[in-house]
């Protein structure tokens, strides 16, 4: 099944690698932003419903204060302050989903392509999906004096290729940084606790790939890395926003959330929280107000 | 509470990432594929099989390996009192990985030279199964194919980088053939040049003494050569991955094509007058190799075949990647039967004919199979009516 995602990539890929002069770098680096565009929109929904959820979190933790005796109650008002918000609380996690499977079907693709050994080229006559390609097998694999299907550890590669984990560690971080919703410093909040963890465990460890994979996969990840960062500078984001999401310019809180998100975490909100669910269908205190996604999208 | 807090979050981030992990690891798809041969010890025939770390030597009757023998002839035991085997146990060696067929030096046969993925040329004593000089002679790259020699050198292809032919006596690299990529094809000795199929797209014929060029230009096969050249009536006979067989003539000329369906990754079976080819694509061709026209073409197997057809009066048998073992009717290609490996292996390793010896034990013609798992990595087969006659597990 995974072979339906890899095989027109790979595909894509060695096409992109003779147009582009027999360049594999060029072809990896054209790839990744190309699916990085398309998937766009997907990325933006994911980072909008992380930063609702985010802006959700001090009345849901007055709500889990209010009712830590009653579990069943807890669920119910969480549920119908999701509502009331226009806020999916899997919204983030589906985006993530649909786009997963991609980006690893471009790593293994690059993977793939690359191949090095007997049994990696004849594993791909059966990925090539246009048979013009053939001539182009096996792909030139080295650049700038390194071997893209070896890892950048001496002596299979220049010492100066250990600069690429480097690389890989600090364009995670920083995408991380930036992509990232800011948290409160409240150390109690398991949130914040989870994200502060990521941020030091995610750069170390797609170091630690880098350092064992191919030096090819590495220009995959800051590729991938730096694109990511470039999406979301503002201006950059502004311009994006307004070709692949619908609302774009909606961005503004309804009046209603924004009692809740700027309250004091542990005051209540009768705004927000005591409000029946008829009254998520007024303008005020539907989810339109939150830039598009969810619910309330579709009652548009 | 916090304490326990950050536990969760932090086992939680780990578990993300080991998904993510996994998910992202490339495939841990192998090198290359295992390599069969027949060795005559203490005058009766052997089963030599190498793939990843281990060579051995099997008896053809049952697929067992063979015990060591001690002066005597006796069983000679380890220090358990259980017999010791006929095993190279290449992680004792630097990790020694065998994909490449031996060279058999004496007869009877006394030693084995044999070209190891960790850049040497490992020498064994068969007798003993001992790897005499664990350094090896070294070479600069990896080995994947096939090693040719004459009484002078050795003509070692390189996984990358082109071939080297060392000097047998001094064992130092006499000259070398550069190459864009590499040789994952053993080289043709013939009359003192050297035919050598290049990862690069090439044909190269060089002097076997020199090294340098005999043709004034090597020949562009349009596409990766991953399997020896066949020699034929004075001319060469080579598949590439531009679905072509070519045949060339000694002088270098491209004198006729014949275009399969698919890669070709095998050297051409000669028998009674035909060619017989396979492609990655699952077809299996005889071509006539005056005109290079079918004489029959027939797609067999669902996926690509890599190993080269084994011909016999009655048959063609073909191996396919979908671990399925297919006897052809010689005449006009049509399926006789086929057999299934238990769990469909891939089979990528040339397929190996054990002729019956009687007075050896061995009743039967087998048709013996390698795949890629080790629970299947040899798989012996009737050749009359594919019965499975025993399976070597590693």
């Amino acid at each position: 099944m995974w072979d339906l995602i890899f095989n027109p990539l790979v595909t894509l890929l060695t096409w992109l690698y003779a147009i582009f002069g027999n360049n594999i770098v060029v072809a990896i680096v054209v790839l990744t932003l190309l699916i990085r565009i398309v998937t766009y929109p997907l990325t933006a929904q994911q980072m909008n419903s992380t930063k609702r959820m985010q802006e959700l979190q001090p009345e849901l933790k007055r709500l889990q204060e209010k009712y830590k005796d009653d579990r069943e109650k807890l669920a119910q008002e969480q549920m119908a302050l999701y509502r009331e918000a226009g806020v999916n609380p899997l919204g983030g996690c589906f985006p993530l989903l649909i786009q997963f499977p991609i980006l690893i079907g471009l790593y293994q693709a690059i993977f793939y392509a690359l191949a090095s050994t007997p049994y990696q080229l004849v594993d791909l006559s059966e990925r090539l999906l246009l048979p013009t390609l053939d001539s182009l097998i096996p792909l030139q694999n080295t650049w700038l004096g390194m071997n893209l299907t070896q890892p950048p550890t001496p002596p299979v590669n220049p010492t100066y290729s250990l600069a690429l984990p480097v690389l890989v560690m600090a364009t995670t971080w920083l995408q991380f940084k930036m992509t990232m919703p800011k948290t409160s410093p409240d150390a109690n909040d398991q949130a914040a606790a989870m994200n502060r963890s990521m941020g030091t465990i995610m750069p170390v460890m797609f170091g630690a790939f880098a350092l064992s994979f191919s030096v090819g996969l590495s220009i995959y990840f800051i590729t991938s890395n730096v694109i990511g960062i470039v999406q979301y500078v503002p201006a950059v984001k502004r311009f994006l926003d307004s070709i692949f999401v619908r609302d774009a310019g909606a961005k503004k809180p309804a009046p209603a959330l924004q009692a809740v998100t700027s309250s004091a975490p542990a005051k209540p909100t009768p705004a927000v929280t005591r409000t029946p669910a008829k009254t998520a269908k007024t303008p005020a205190s539907s989810g339109k107000s939150y830039g598009g996604g969810g619910k309330s999208k579709k009652k548009r | 509470m916090q304490k326990r807090s950050t536990r969760w979050s932090f086992g939680l981030v780990l578990v993300l990432l080991l998904l993510v992990g996994t998910a992202c690891a490339p495939s841990r798809i192998g090198v290359s594929w295992g390599v069969m041969d027949t060795v005559v010890v203490n005058g009766e025939t052997r089963v030599l099989i190498g793939f990843n770390q281990h060579l051995n030597l099997l008896d053809p009757e049952n697929g067992t390996v063979i015990p060591l023998l001690n002066a005597d002839g006796q069983v000679r035991l380890d220090e358990r009192g259980n017999p010791r085997r006929w095993d190279v146990d290449g992680t004792q060696f630097d990790n020694a990985q065998f994909f490449a067929r031996p060279i058999q030096i004496g007869d009877p046969v006394q030693t084995l030279i044999v070209p190891s993925y960790n850049n040497r040329l490992l020498e064994i004593d068969v007798p003993t199964a001992r790897i005499e000089n664990p350094s090896g002679i070294p070479v600069e790259q990896h080995i994947f194919a096939d090693v040719a020699h004459d009484d002078a050198r050795y003509y070692v292809p390189l996984a990358i980088g082109g071939l080297v032919a060392i000097d047998k006596a001094s064992r130092l690299p006499a000259w070398t053939l550069t190459s864009k990529n590499g040789v994952w094809a053993k080289p043709l000795l013939h009359d003192g040049v050297l035919y050598v199929a290049t990862v690069d797209h090439h044909l190269h014929a060089l002097d076997a003494a020199t090294g340098a060029p005999v043709w004034a230009q090597p020949v562009s096969l349009g596409g990766l050569a991953g399997a020896a050249p066949l020699l034929y009536n004075d001319h060469l006979y080579i598949g590439s991955y531009a679905n072509t067989l070519y045949k060339i003539t000694l002088e270098g000329q491209i004198v006729g094509e014949y275009r399969a369906s698919n890669w070709l990754w095998c050297t051409p079976t000669l028998y009674d007058g035909t060619l017989y080819i396979a492609d990655l694509g699952g077809s299996v061709h005889a071509v006539n190799p005056n005109t290079m026209q079918a004489e029959w073409s027939m797609k067999v197997a669902e996926r690509g075949i890599r190993p080269a057809p084994l011909v016999t009066e009655k048959y063609v048998i073909v191996a396919s990647r979908s671990g399925m073992v297919y006897w052809l009717n010689r005449r006009d290609g049509i399926t006789e039967f086929s057999r299934e490996i238990e769990g469909r292996p891939e089979v990528l390793a040339d397929l190996l004919l054990l002729e019956a010896k009687p007075e050896e034990g061995l009743v039967d013609t087998l048709v013996l199979v390698s795949t890629m798992q080790p629970s299947h990595l040899v798989v012996a087969f009737t050749l009359d009516n594919g019965r499975a006659a025993w399976v070597y597990a590693r």
